[in-house]
């Protein structure tokens, strides 16, 4: 099966579980799918750096849970509209992401994961101090974010589709990104940044972009996530949450646009099956991981036949 | 007219004075050679140039601009263009892609992220047109990796001129080449001098003699002579220098 089949198999099947779900009588898979579409929209947003930047950030978990958090936060004080929220969620994961990646895309490899790590630790203490709204334990959301009349999120299959939608927006958006002239200055910057400053290219504004665009959209994610679960709680952004979603970009395949899509949904699917039979799931989990890695440099995708290779 | 002066750069790494005091400038239009024996310190000018090094004594003026302490892309922005010495074009683009990103890099607009940079005309027009003056046409949609050694370099050329500079720092073109290859890039490079400066720094003699106007001799990190071919060749300074080295390494083997 080409690529392009597999990729549009996956999207017919995203758009056809509200159906199958009321066909079968299992409501839960709504809320299955819809978790797993917004670590779709982690993974990709994290993958804009790993993959088109090439920078790898340990700590992404804190640009979710300030997504998730602008929804709590609003709620807890009766601003219930979305059109506060949600713009006020990206609002502050941006001037976040400005200020954490202003530090650290001046650094590489090993150190950039450590300041990012860093920071995402930071954000956690934070939450977790945040007693007012429940901290670690978090806090109970009790009205999803509201957009007038237009829409109804309290409807769990208008909230599915609305974040099927946002997904598919966002693959579109970073796949004109990565064609587009911003696309050709970050491709180079990763091959080989020397050679971008030589041609007169300021790499580290650029990498900046990169890094403020991908922590917004993280940030959307954390959006959905607080109205999906209606619940917010500092365990959003924990160190291992910012793990996951790396390895959910790194197991799809992070040389790829849609790889992140597969890796999230093949890793909450496996968590979803196996968790059923045996808490130890991750020891069999673990192996896989690591088999993956080891001989599977492009991810899943990297296994399906690329049709275009010849010109691409 | 003087495109480039140096003053006094001097260059330190730790006890060791890499470049002492070095003055040196490029006229409009000149090809400048810079030879030495290994270990004389060109690398490291070369790099001070470019704004990899940062000087700890001197100045240099490009352009009527003081650049000595400006990060490298400003430099390539004001027409200071380079080529590395072991070539750095993507290897996963094809030849055209690979020039496109250097007229893009004169072109800006860098921040469209909608539009469609792959097939957009204002890149690629000027990008195969450059592929041609370097003798690569026919070439342009074979990736870079499959390309000869010669071949790369000919692309690394290539890129550094779609940026329009006005002087290029070009880091042993020559290095690693047969001598048809060789013709090639020293055909190129004269043809080149019509309208750009250069600083070439080469091992091959042959080549330098060809192509440039002057020619200074580093040795020990200092300029011991200036000028044209002839007379640097003739200078009894640049002859000692180079046989003591010479006599030196020997020594030590």
């Amino acid at each position: 099966m080409s690529r392009k089949i597999v990729a549009t198999l996956f999207i017919v099947g995203f758009a056809a579980v509200p159906v199958i779900a009321k066909l079968l009588g299992q409501p839960y898979y709504l809320t299955l799918f819809g978790r797993i579409l917004i670590y779709c929209i982690s993974a990709l947003s994290v993958n804009l750096l790993l993959g088109f930047v090439g920078l790898v950030s340990f700590g992404h978990a804190m640009f979710l849970g300030i997504g998730a958090y602008a929804v709590g936060i609003c709620a807890y004080y009766g601003i219930e509209s979305g059109f506060v929220q949600w713009p006020l969620g990206i609002a502050a994961a941006a001037l976040a992401g400005l200020i954490v990646g202003a530090i650290s895309v001046r650094l590489t490899g090993l150190y950039f994961i450590m300041i990012t790590l860093a920071f995402g630790q930071l954000f956690y203490f934070v939450a977790s101090g945040l007693t007012l709204y429940g901290g670690d334990d978090g806090m109970t959301i009790d009205a999803r974010s509201g957009f007038g009349g237009y829409v109804n999120l309290g409807n769990q299959t208008t909230l599915y589709y609305l974040i099927l939608a946002i997904m598919l927006l966002f693959l579109v958006l970073l796949h004109r990104l990565s064609r587009s002239r911003l696309g050709m200055v970050i491709a180079g910057i990763r091959a080989n940044e020397s050679r971008m400053q030589a041609l007169g290219f300021p790499t580290y504004r650029y990498k900046l972009i990169g890094f403020v665009i991908s922590a917004t959209m993280c940030s959307v994610s954390g959006l959905l996530l607080a109205n999906l679960t209606d619940f917010v709680t500092a365990q959003y952004m924990t160190w291992q949450r910012s793990g996951e979603i790396l390895v959910m970009a790194l197991v799809g395949g992070m040389s790829s646009l849609f790889g992140p899509v597969i890796g999230a949904t093949a890793l909450l699917l496996f968590e979803e099956v196996f968790s059923a039979y045996t808490d130890h799931w991750a020891v069999i989990l673990g192996p896989i991981l690591v088999l993956i890695v080891l001989y599977m440099p492009h991810g899943l995708w990297g296994l399906l036949p690329d049709s275009k290779k010849a010109s691409s | 007219m003087k495109l480039l002066v140096a003053r006094g750069l001097t260059k330190r790494f730790g006890g060791i004075v890499a470049n002492r005091s070095i003055d040196f400038d490029v006229e409009s239009g000149e090809i400048h050679a810079v030879i030495g024996p290994n270990g004389a310190g060109k690398s490291t000018f070369m790099a001070q140039l470019s704004g990899e090094h940062l000087p700890d004594e001197g100045s240099i003026v490009f352009d009527g601009h003081d650049i000595t302490r400006l990060p490298i892309h400003r430099r390539a922005q004001l027409g200071l263009g380079r080529c590395f010495q072991v070539s750095r074009v993507f290897l996963e683009h094809s030849a055209i892609e690979n020039i496109a990103v250097g007229v893009l890099a004169r072109q800006g607009g860098h921040l469209r992220a909608w539009r469609d940079a792959r097939n957009d005309a204002a890149l690629l027009d000027p990008a195969r047109r450059i592929l041609a003056d370097v003798g690569l046409a026919g070439r342009e949609h074979v990736l870079a990796s499959a390309l000869s050694h010669g071949e790369r370099r000919q692309l690394e050329l290539a890129m550094a001129l779609a940026t329009e500079p006005s002087l290029l720092l070009l880091d042993e073109p020559m290095a690693g080449m047969g001598a048809s290859e060789s013709r090639v890039v020293v055909d190129l490079i004269a043809k080149l001098a019509a309208t750009i400066a250069v600083i070439l720094i080469e091992h091959d003699m042959e080549a330098v003699m060809a192509l440039a106007k002057r020619i200074s001799v580093l040795v020990n990190g200092q300029v011991v002579a200036t000028g044209t071919p002839s007379a640097v060749i003739a200078d009894p300074a640049v002859q000692e220098a180079y046989l003591a080295t010479d006599h030196a390494r020997r020594d030590h083997a």
